[in-house]
């Protein structure tokens, strides 16, 4: 099997900026099993969102369209490929079995852009929170996003709070962003060519 | 009419889950019957049992069987989450931790949710997950030392609604509060900092 070259980003291509077109998009996250729920409930298991709290916080998604379900069971397992892709690099394909592997255990779940944008939080441990949706490109795959969260411009891990307070907020945020996330949808937006190629 | 309670476990555990406070000890005695003068499905429940020398008698009116057995699920699953990540509450001692969970769950239970779970969460937290019609409630409990604080975060239909961080009693009350109010009223909750006044 070969790298789906779908994914990988083209010497043409530009950041996708935030937009309203880029709202109406759907995020792909992927989980390490197929199970996906609290035990006897229908609500995603906040841990599951597995967003690290000891360093620069990011939920890692995928924006479907040219990305698509099936893709998220490619494991990438060389972290060269993690690294940001800038504007007109060149890239080479994972090789399977050496870069990435297949892995079918994987389960998913998915957020509607404008639902994380649009989320109105209460103030958490007294700081105003918001979600924002930022394209970030790796090597191996163009259709990467971060999930991040800001308070006054300030990501949650700079907030001058101890770290019990940052485990609260994390959790209280991961709390607020299951209750939006959905596992079933029939169809999917798809990025216009020109949000992400160059003229 | 004496009834055999349908669970499958020893009673020095049922006797120690069934109180508020943290007895425990060796069961000497107890019976569950139905008292002709309760509803049909409301069972009293007499325990005694000795601990340090001490007798201690709990009388509980029970509605009915299944709250035995939903007790012991819970407070093995508990048992189970706290131990695979017991190296998150380095600082706390278990009787802490337990006793805040049986103290929460005793109080949660009485609000009859029509789901509930718990778990303990990669931030360090025990949490109680419950579901009280459009309600979804977060009661999660944060340990440093042997205190304990309380970050209660609820969700109406994907909204989130509140956002409360104080101890175990004052958690308690809010969610009481919340969970007896309409929509309109929690929207219009002036009590505290933390809830959206508006949508």
């Amino acid at each position: 099997m070969t790298y789906p070259e779908h994914l990988l980003p083209q010497s043409n291509y530009k950041i996708i900026s935030s937009t309203d077109e880029l709202c109406l998009c759907t995020l792909v996250r992927h989980t390490s099993s197929k199970d996906l729920y609290l035990l006897g409930t229908e609500m995603i298991d906040p841990d599951k969102l597995q967003i690290q709290s000891n360093h620069l916080k990011d939920l890692s998604t995928n924006i479907l369209g040219i990305f698509e379900l099936n893709d998220i069971y490619i494991s990438v397992t060389n972290s060269s490929f993690f690294e940001l892709w800038s504007l007109g690099d060149i890239t080479e394909a994972p090789l399977i079995n050496k870069d990435f592997i297949l892995n079918n255990d994987r389960g998913y779940f998915l957020f509607s852009i404008n639902d994380i944008k649009n989320l109105k939080l209460p103030l958490i441990q007294n700081y105003t929170i918001v979600f924002d949706v930022i394209h970030t490109p790796t090597k191996c795959n163009f259709w990467h996003f971060s999930i991040r969260a800001f308070s006054d411009n300030i990501e949650i891990s700079e907030l001058p709070v101890s770290n019990k307070q940052k485990r609260m907020i994390w959790k209280s945020l991961k709390d607020f962003l299951v209750a939006i996330a959905f596992t079933n949808s029939t169809g999917f937006h798809i990025l216009k060519r020109d949000s992400y190629t160059q003229n | 009419m004496f009834i055999t309670p349908n669970i499958n476990t020893n009673y020095d555990c049922l006797a120690s889950l069934q109180n508020n406070d943290s007895h425990s000890g060796q069961l000497i005695f107890e019976k569950i019957w139905h008292d002709e003068n309760l509803p049909h499905d409301h069972f009293v429940n007499i325990a005694s049992f000795k601990r340090n020398e001490k007798f201690f008698e709990t009388t509980y009116v029970l509605k009915n069987e299944e709250l035995n057995s939903k007790w012991i699920a819970l407070y093995d699953l508990f048992n189970s989450s706290y131990k695979s990540k017991q190296n998150l509450f380095s600082d706390t001692s278990f009787d802490t931790i337990d006793t805040s969970f049986r103290s929460s769950m005793n109080n949660i239970l009485k609000l009859e949710p029509k789901v509930a779970t718990v778990g303990v969460s990669e931030e360090g937290c025990v949490y109680i997950y419950a579901e009280f019609k459009q309600k979804r409630v977060f009661f999660n409990m944060f340990y440093e030392g042997e205190q304990s604080d309380v970050v209660l975060n609820i969700t109406e239909d994907g909204r989130p609604i509140c956002s409360y961080n104080a101890n175990i009693e004052s958690s308690i009350n809010t969610l009481k509060d919340i969970i007896g109010r309409t929509v309109q009223e929690v929207d219009n909750y002036d009590l505290s900092r933390t809830f959206i006044t508006a949508v």
